[in-house]
């Protein structure tokens, strides 16, 4: 049975239409620095309807742009980058990109795709760089000649540096329940050792009292220094299982200049529970590092330093996430309840495979409403 | 300041910390020093080593001294991994203003 796509286009135009309004007024009453999350939600599920729409319709070009659209605001409402002035800018372009994008294809005209690249060139290096390269196109003189040369001084500007020099600076707190959904920072640590030489600064301030501390909950805040010329991807890719139960900012820090623009929100303050003894050392410092594991942190002797990496599956580590996992299930009863992990790209995949049946399906409703006699009958028999 | 009876580790992991914190808390209301052996630790996590750096540091607070008796490889290095050498005074560790144990 051919389907006529074309009879629904009318609705997608006009409903896209009316949600990039719907985008282009929340974007211009965001708070830069401190937006409010579900208004970037909100905006998020504006390129992700129409992302979804135009992939359904064959508009490629439309689904690809919002799709690296869709992946900046993602990168915004998880918090691994923070909302810049440049980036809401950018973001405000982006619309009447697609305004023009949308018309053009719904008056079947040609649309600049010069104009397009450029802007989803710029996008693409704005999440490729964390945040920092948001600032290098705005900076460039307004009155540029050409969108390739005014996008071109990005890459240049916010280059990575050169190989050996590379600095990552993580600060990581886990969230109370993060032990109990089975996740173990000492996998993730692991994780980020294969990348490059990893010191690990532990930080107990929040920790309560052995007798007070709820001991299934994790209330450790950590600062990790990784030295990796790794991409940014394979920095996020090991907090992947982790992420909605951390608050998470990392940053690149090359040749010891940072790069402010790149950082997300910083953790919040502590959990209320009050450090319980001024005398305490706060914090602790650990080296995990896969190609020099004996150099040294700041309080070990030559014998502690000689510490072997943690890969993924030493014992420790290895042992770790079964480990919460099991006790997840004692916790809830002897396993009675149990539950499983999955990424955030497969929740997405799923999502826009129900959007699409649910589509598919009121096409087929429609088409059902044209039918009559035993055609019909055998329609809607399924 | 004498020592009592060392507090035996096996498996530090979120399974068994209610009964673990239970031993600790036990041993918080003793006096004298504290002797953990942690030699037959094959399995730690995160929620392990984060109660007995609370246990040592609360144990210090009052002015008593932790001695680890033997480190099994799998402690260390979950300890190094989570920066939390220090925090637990594992041995070979110098703590500055502390004891070396």
């Amino acid at each position: 049975m051919d389907l006529d796509l074309a009879q629904f286009h009318s609705s997608f135009f006009e409903e896209s239409f009316e949600a990039l309004d719907g985008m282009e007024a929340a974007l211009l009453g965001l708070d830069v620095g401190a937006p409010d999350p579900e208004r970037v939600n909100s905006i998020f599920r504006v390129a992700h309807s129409i992302k979804g729409g135009a992939g359904m319709f064959g508009f490629k070009d439309v689904a690809s742009f919002t799709h690296t659209l869709e992946t900046l605001l993602d990168e915004l409402r998880s918090g691994r980058m923070a909302v810049t002035r440049d980036i809401s800018d950018k973001l405000l372009v982006s619309v009447d990109v697609m305004r023009a994008m949308l018309t053009a294809v719904q008056r079947k005209e040609a649309v600049d795709m010069q104009k397009v690249a450029d802007l989803q060139f710029d996008l693409e290096m704005i999440v490729a760089q964390g945040g920092a390269a948001a600032a290098a196109p705005a900076a460039a003189p307004a009155a540029a000649p050409a969108p390739v040369a005014a996008s071109a001084p990005a890459p240049a500007a916010a280059a990575p540096a050169a190989p050996g020099v590379g600095r990552w600076s993580i600060e990581f707190r886990a969230l109370p329940e993060l032990l109990l959904r089975g996740n173990d920072p000492i996998a993730i640590y692991a994780s980020l050792a294969e990348l490059g030489k990893l010191t690990v600064t532990a930080n107990m301030e929040a920790v309560p009292r052995l007798r007070s501390i709820d001991a299934e909950r994790c209330f450790l805040k950590w600062t990790l220094e990784l030295e990796s010329d790794c991409a940014r991807e394979q920095v996020d890719a090991a907090f992947e299982w982790a992420a909605v139960d951390c608050e998470l900012a990392i940053k690149r820090v090359d040749a010891g200049a940072s790069t402010p623009e790149a950082v997300a929100p910083a953790p919040s303050a502590a959990p209320a529970a009050a450090a319980p003894d001024a005398t305490a050392a706060p914090a602790a410092t650990g080296v995990a590092s896969a190609p020099t594991p004996g150099e040294g942190s700041v309080a070990a002797t030559p014998s502690a330093q000689s510490v072997a990496p943690a890969p993924a599956n030493s014992g420790a580590a290895a042992a770790a996430k079964p480990a919460a996992a099991e006790s997840k299930e004692a916790a809830k009863g002897g396993g009675e309840h149990s539950s499983i992990r999955v990424s955030i790209e497969k929740i997405d995949e799923l999502i826009n495979t129900v959007g699409e049946l649910v589509i598919t399906q009121a096409m087929l409703s429609e088409l059902g409403r044209k039918l009559d006699g035993a055609l019909a009958e055998q329609f809607a028999a399924g | 300041m004498e020592n009592s009876s060392a507090v035996v580790l096996t498996s530090p992991t979120i399974r068994t910390i209610n009964a673990l914190q239970t031993e600790l808390a036990e041993r918080l209301d003793e006096s004298g020093n504290v002797q953990i052996d942690g030699t037959a630790v094959d399995r730690v996590d995160t929620a392990g080593l984060q109660l007995l750096a609370a246990f040592v540091r609360d144990v210090r607070a009052e002015q008593r001294a932790v001695e680890w008796v033997g480190c099994s490889d799998a402690l260390r290095k979950a300890a190094t991994a989570l920066g939390l050498e220090t925090a637990l005074c594992l041995p070979g560790i110098v703590v500055l203003g502390g004891t070396k144990n």
